[in-house]
């Protein structure tokens, strides 16, 4: 079974939420997926574009129509 | 602000904070005066140049670095700190890499078309066992006042972990006072006193509002001229009008300057450029110096009067190979490969000179204690000297 762990940074702007992924990040184990959820959309975009420097997966981007987004990212 | 600056001056005793300095080989840098086949209004109006390459930490920035470090110390700030957190744009960075390596755990925050345009100096920061954290160029709309993400970055982690201080160049007094205690006694010394205009561009705005401070009080006269690169510029370390509220200062920055310039790129860099030919290992940023010290010479001569403009030359051109190779071409019409050889003899120069000033302030041979000591003695401020 695939274990999950969440971060939530809805109400957070730029930087928080990429700050706040980078350190949950150092603590995800291989093969664990992140969850991360937020409000603040230039935010999202960082965090899709440090996954790559931080060698996570970037497994699915979710937006929904009020801009709140779910950013999956799995340790390689 | 000079209240302020003075009131945190006399938390420590200067001979013992000057003392500091030379033990890190920071401060008392060569002032050459710039030579007339680049100046040609020399004879009526010198221009003389602060070869800041030549402090330990590779540039004017160990100053506000090694003085923020200072004071932190002296006032216990670092008692239970383990990291050390900074926002820059490279030299502040540098500096820092220097200055805490083995002491500390050291991560700069730096926009990522920083770290990627600029592979000499990131190499430098690993080397240094500095860690690098890259934050978008693009200021994101909610962060207020076009404050760089890794500024806010850098301010919001020292908040949250208890074991992090921020080294903030963009707010921090230490920045100011470096400049108040020793670039603007030292240029006193240097010139005699004699000296009409101070000409440089606004990073932090730490250098101008420190020597700004001090020398108006001592020097009679004299006027400060600001200079800021164009928008969308290539003079690293400088920001543009827009950019500018990212630094604290700023405001500040503005009523002490009696006249605010701008410097387009290729401006700075034909200067840079000039003063590679007169043989100077000049930096980006000492180019816009440069530029806008002529700007003034010439204006001065125009009108047939004399003066003396004393400008500065912040960091050495050793760590902008790569950026130069992308971006010369295209702002001058020149080829870097042209001045390949030329960058060359000049990077090795750079350092030759730094490691002599170092020895030279380390081992009593260039008296930075006495030196300052009797300049601020003569300043109409006064301070706790210390034995």
């Amino acid at each position: 079974m695939e274990k999950y762990k969440i971060l939530d940074t809805s109400g957070d702007i730029c930087p928080v939420p990429l700050i706040k992924f980078r350190r949950s990040v150092d603590n995800l184990e291989h093969g664990e997926i992140l969850v991360v959820k937020g409000t603040h959309k230039p935010s999202r975009d960082d965090i899709i574009k440090a996954a790559r420097e931080l060698n996570v997966k970037v497994i699915k981007v979710e937006t929904d129509d009020n801009e709140n987004w779910r950013v999956f990212v799995m340790r390689c | 602000m000079l209240n302020e600056i003075l009131t945190v001056s006399k938390k420590f005793t200067l001979r013992h904070f000057y003392s500091w300095l030379k033990e890190l080989g920071i401060g008392f840098t060569p002032l050459i005066r710039i030579p007339r086949t680049i100046n040609p209004f020399d004879k009526e109006v010198p221009i003389y140049a602060k070869l800041e390459y030549t402090n330990f930490g590779e540039s004017v920035k160990a100053r506000p670095f090694a003085t923020m470090y200072y004071l932190k110390l002296h006032e216990g700030k670092l008692d239970g700190k383990r990291k050390v957190v900074t926002a820059t744009s490279g030299n502040f960075g540098l500096a820092g890499s220097f200055l805490l390596m083995e002491k500390f755990d050291f991560t700069v925050y730096m926009s990522e078309n920083t770290v990627k345009e600029n592979e000499w100096l990131i190499t430098k920061l690993i080397k240094n066992k500095t860690k690098i954290e890259t934050f978008s160029d693009k200021y994101c709309p909610t962060v207020a006042a076009k404050r760089g993400e890794a500024i806010a970055a850098a301010r919001y982690v020292e908040k949250i972990d208890p074991e992090v201080i921020n080294f903030d160049q963009y707010d921090d007094i230490g920045n100011p006072l470096s400049h108040f205690l020793t670039t603007a006694p030292e240029i006193y010394h240097q010139t005699a006193g004699e000296m009409t205009h101070f000409v440089i561009a606004l990073g932090t705005c730490g250098t101008m509002i420190g020597c700004a401070n001090w020398l108006r009080q001592n020097v009679e006269g004299i006027r400060f001229v600001g200079l800021i690169p164009e928008e969308g510029h290539h003079q690293l370390g400088l920001r543009s009008k827009d950019e500018l509220g990212a630094s604290n200062f700023f405001k500040e920055a503005k009523t002490v300057c009696d006249e605010i310039m701008e410097v387009t790129d290729k401006d700075a860099y034909n200067a840079m450029l000039a003063l590679w030919n007169a043989d100077i290992p000049a930096g980006i940023s000492s180019g816009t110096n440069f530029f806008g010290a002529l700007k003034i010479a010439e204006r001065l001569n125009n009108e047939g009067r004399r003066g003396v403009v004393v400008t500065i030359i912040p960091d050495s051109c050793e760590n902008y190979g790569e950026f130069l190779r992308r971006h010369l071409r295209g702002i001058t019409g020149v080829e870097f490969k042209e001045h390949y050889k030329e960058f060359e003899e000049l990077k090795a120069k750079a350092q030759e000179e730094r490691e002599k000033h170092v020895l030279n302030l380390r081992t009593g041979k260039v008296m930075l204690v006495e030196t300052l000591m009797k300049a601020v003695k003569c300043s109409n401020f006064s301070h706790k000297e210390g034995n």
